[in-house]
């Protein structure tokens, strides 16, 4: 896949997932270590996306990236 | 405040700040000829630990340290984008290395201007370009001595008057910098990064539990419940908005365009990726708790008063327990840290990018290495003599000056995204995009819109422009500047 392709679809996928629209939980409860269930699970996803785009930096070679 | 700490603490202080000196020494030693390659990009010999965990320091400003926690008191839980605007600076930052790495090492960049000049030809826009990304690294500039203001007497424990401690940061930062050009700086910025880090695990592990830890989270969300609402509606579109924001707004900074071109190549910028996620989510994640907890225990602050929460913090939990004390000490020399290390990060970039793109491409090119780097260290002294003398009682909070920085900054991103990978961008669309960003984001600004149905208004501009600049140069594109700039993109794919 291009470069440039694969670097708008890791941005996209980032915005979509990295804001909690998601949750069809709109509500406080239950409490995970005092904060509530969907901010606990936003600081996984987060580091989950985190690390997606640290793999998709790995899977991007120096002397691929050409112009296009 | 002052009366919680001991008289260890300016003396703690004060090691740490001879510490980083000895390291811009050290870093003068280690210099490899005195040529603008070497000052300004260390001659791209660093590795990626210290690229990663110095760019961490340099993006945590003060900002971070002193102001996340306060917006978290304010805003609830909702300012759990903190973490996620973030990680989007990685994306951004992905966005561009691929291609700017390379292709500085190739052909010898140094500063932006570099870039913009070579691939759009035009004095015009590449000044117009180096003065809208002047203006957000210039805001950070002052940020940061605001940040200075808060933490200055509080670090050295009321023992030096905020005169005194602020003229003492100060000349560490010129020494550092003089000395030890971009090594000594990044160096620097390495160690305190890790002081930063290590600072925010003993927030994590002793710090919030000392204060009350998921009880005291408990508490707001039973007395405050809107606060750890999750997001909707209007809450929504500005969060997703932030994230924006950031993700594209962190690139017009020219500190990151300098730690981006000292790079050796890409492949040493990626590996920087398997640690910095986990710092990216770990530090302003406590922050946001800190500010929650901040609610639990002091209810009803003003806007003003809750950007000082993170010092109220530290000096209850130095009141409750001797390892809280011990671990609050430890997170103020890691706030002093964070407001460290952006002050030279930015003071650097911006001398490097006045000589480099003002003093030699306009007054004067025939200037030679020497001069130019003599140059630099005149503007980074008038700099941080300018940051020492600023006395300003902030009418914004810290965050809205975030905000503001971005919003007219971030006018300049296009160029770099469209230049480093659409050969038909020329400087036609990319200037009649940048002249509109800039002027309506200003204007909306003024008129008193810095949100639009929970948009900000830099970020609608941001696309605007980025619109026009595809429709215009698409529209007057030429065969030949096509092909030039396929030329140019063409060094990239021969591999770095």
């Amino acid at each position: 896949m291009r470069t440039s392709i694969k670097l708008i679809i890791i941005t996209i996928i980032y915005l979509i997932f990295a804001t909690p629209w998601y949750f069809s939980f709109k509500t406080n409860w239950p409490l995970v270590l005092g904060i509530p269930l969907w901010a606990f699970l936003m600081i996984f996803i987060i580091l989950g996306l985190g690390y997606l785009i640290a793999y998709i930096a790995h899977t991007i070679k120096p002397e691929e990236v050409k112009a296009e | 405040m002052s009366s919680a700490w001991g008289y260890e603490l300016p003396v703690i202080l004060g090691l740490y700040l001879l510490a980083i000196m000895y390291i811009g020494y050290y870093s003068y030693k280690k210099r490899k000829g005195v040529t603008a390659h070497d000052f300004f990009l260390a001659s791209r010999l660093l590795g990626y630990i210290v690229l990663g965990v110095g760019l961490f320091a340099t993006i945590a400003s003060g900002n971070t340290f002193v102001g996340y926690s306060g917006k978290a008191y304010r805003a609830g839980l909702f300012f759990m984008v903190a973490p996620a605007f973030y990680v989007s600076i990685l994306v951004g930052l992905l966005l561009v290395a691929p291609r700017l790495i390379p292709l500085a090492s190739k052909k010898g960049y140094i500063s932006p201007g570099d870039f913009f000049q070579d691939r759009f030809k035009s004095r015009a826009l590449t000044l117009i370009l180096v003065l809208t990304m002047f203006w957000a690294t210039f805001v950070q500039f002052f940020e940061q001595s605001i940040a200075m203001g808060y933490i200055g007497n509080v670090a050295s424990g009321g023992y030096l008057p905020y005169s005194i401690s602020a003229a003492i940061f100060m000349a560490v930062v010129i020494f550092v910098m003089l000395v030890g050009g971009f090594r000594g700086t990044a160096l620097a910025n390495f160690v305190m990064g890790a002081v930063m880090i290590a600072g925010m695990i003993g927030f994590m592990v002793v710090i919030l539990p000392t204060l009350g830890g998921a009880g005291a989270l408990a508490k707001v969300a039973q007395t405050l419940p809107s606060k750890v609402a999750p997001p909707t509606g209007i809450k929504l579109t500005t969060w997703f908005s932030t994230l924006l924001l950031v993700l594209f707004g962190i690139l017009c900074y020219f500190q990151i365009a300098m730690y981006l071109m000292a790079a050796k190549d890409f492949g040493t910028w990626r590996k920087t990726y398997w640690y910095t996620p986990a710092i990216y989510v770990m530090v302003p994640t406590l922050f946001v708790i800190g500010g929650i907890i901040g609610l639990a225990i002091f209810p009803g602050l003003s806007t003003l008063q809750s950007d000082k929460i993170v010092p109220m913090l530290l000096a209850k939990a130095a009141s409750i327990s001797p390892l809280g004390y011990g671990f609050s000490e430890l997170l103020l020399i890691a706030v002093v840290s964070a407001t460290l290390s952006t002050a030279a990060a930015v003071i650097f970039s911006l001398g490097m990018v006045l000589a480099r793109d003002i003093y030699t491409k306009y007054i004067n090119p025939r200037a030679d290495e020497k001069r130019v780097i003599w140059v630099s260290k005149g503007i980074m002294v008038a700099l941080a003599i300018l940051g020492y003398i600023i006395v300003m009682t902030p009418h914004f909070t810290l965050w809205r000056w975030v905000e503001l920085k971005f919003e007219i900054g971030m006018q300049a991103v296009p160029a770099l995204l469209l230049g480093l990978y659409v050969p038909w961008a020329n400087k036609k669309g990319i200037g009649a995009g940048l002249v509109t960003g800039v002027i309506l984001a200003i204007a909306l600004n003024a008129l008193g819109y810095p949100k639009i149905m929970g948009w900000h208004s830099g970020v609608l501009c941001f696309f605007l422009n980025f619109v026009i600049a595809i429709i215009v140069s698409y529209a007057t594109r030429r065969k030949e500047e096509i092909e030039e700039a396929k030329r140019l993109m063409s060094i990239v794919s021969e591999g770095s």
